[in-house]
């Protein structure tokens, strides 16, 4: 998207397809980073600094080209039927909703962005907003109650597991059909997960079926997970379709690829060179050139000596970036 | 805070950004390993894919008392 600004212009609306009935709403549930701080003043003890190694550009990796096709929008439903109608097909798609919220109040870290001004942006435990399908899914994992005010869904071109994936879990649906208790819900979460977890693990490792019950076992959703394992034949199902998931249905998108490559070849240098760094920084850069000139950010200009808006670029997306 | 220190019984993560957290539980990198969170599980086997090491978190750095502002 070359020139932002342009679109939302008589002749840019014009010209830009469907692209403007959507766009509103991808450019709204785009809130940039997260950078917030619990307590302040004077901390005592050890404290640890944990990140998630190449997160932009591993994010990046899991991102395809949108299936404009397939678009939907949503509206008028609460959180569970979206839930129930997409679930994890969220996952692998382009989707920003308008919402009302509310989480229970033993939530501690809720994850819903709210703008409070033209510089910050809070993480309330209730509020109205727009948010991405990806915050949905996990706002629904908390117990947040949702109410969709209005969104738009469009799937990744190449969404063939999650549709597997859907099978399966609409199966496990239901399992509900004679009860909306919240536990029934956790369940529900619980035994897709483990679902997805049997899928990539046996075939990235050589776990066994054995070894990732024994650390379902441990965990403390075990409870849920053996309830639902109890009263259907998930487990077997799960065990004659695994086989079935073949190396294309993980999908290996263009983004996966130049992220692939990129990394490839900062390993042939050694850690700390120049060349390692640079091509750090490539694989970094790619994801922020998605979102440069979103929210109209200024920036100083040495040439004429003045603040500026920052362009926006051909790779600018708000779908990729949010 | 008026110079008074937090209370350490409140402590658990004490920062957070998008792409990571300072905290004072310690090995919480290795504690993750065994996550059936589908977002723990879809990251793990992208890194997997990109790099052959399935991480979900790494240890950048230890620091003993400070100042958050």
């Amino acid at each position: 998207m070359k020139d932002l600004a342009r679109l939302n212009t008589p002749v840019g609306i014009e010209l830009s397809g469907d692209l403007h009935e959507y766009i509103d709403y991808f450019l709204g549930s785009y809130h940039g980073g997260r950078n917030e701080s619990f307590i302040y003043g004077v901390v005592k003890g050890e404290f640890y600094d944990y990140d998630l190694p190449g997160a932009y550009p591993t994010a990046m990796a899991m991102l395809d080209y949108p299936d404009w096709d397939s678009r939907e929008m949503i509206g008028g439903q609460n959180g569970d039927e979206l839930f129930s109608s997409l679930n994890y097909d969220l996952i692998k798609s382009y989707t920003a909703l308008k919402i009302k919220f509310e989480f229970p109040s033993t939530v501690k870290y809720p994850n819903i962005p709210v703008r409070l001004d033209f510089s910050s942006v809070v993480f309330p435990l209730t509020g109205e907003t727009f948010c991405t399908g990806h915050e949905f899914l996990l706002a629904m994992r908390l117990g947040c109650r949702i109410k969709i005010l209005s969104g738009v869904y469009i799937p990744f071109k190449n969404s063939k597991l999650n549709s597997k994936l859907k099978l399966k879990s609409n199966s496990i649906s239901n399992l509900d059909s004679n009860s909306n208790s919240d536990s029934n819900s956790k369940r529900k979460f619980f035994v897709q997960d483990h679902l997805i977890k049997q899928l990539f693990e046996l075939k990235y490792s050589d776990k066994t079926f054995d070894s990732i019950e024994k650390s379902i076992y441990k965990s403390e959703n075990y409870y849920f997970l053996k309830q639902a394992l109890q009263q259907t034949p998930v487990q077997t199902e799960i065990e004659a379709e695994t086989e079935a998931v073949t190396e294309a249905e993980t999908g290996e998108s263009n983004f996966y690829l130049v992220v692939k490559e990129l990394i490839q070849e900062r390993v042939k240098h050694p850690k700390g060179s120049y060349m390692n760094l640079l091509y750090k920084f490539l694989a970094n850069a790619g994801i922020g050139q998605m979102a440069r000139g979103l929210n109209q950010k200024v920036k100083f200009d040495v040439r004429s000596n003045s603040t500026k808006p920052l362009p926006s670029g051909e790779l600018v997306s708000p779908l990729y970036a949010g | 805070m008026n110079g008074q220190e937090n209370d350490r019984e409140n402590y658990k993560i004490i920062s957070c950004t998008t792409d990571g957290f300072i905290s004072d539980e310690p090995n919480m990198d290795s504690k993750l390993i065994d996550s059936t969170n589908v977002f723990s599980l879809l990251y793990y086997n992208m890194r997997l894919k990109l790099t052959g090491v399935g991480a979900l978190l790494e240890t950048k750095y230890i620091e003993s008392d400070g100042v958050i502002s």
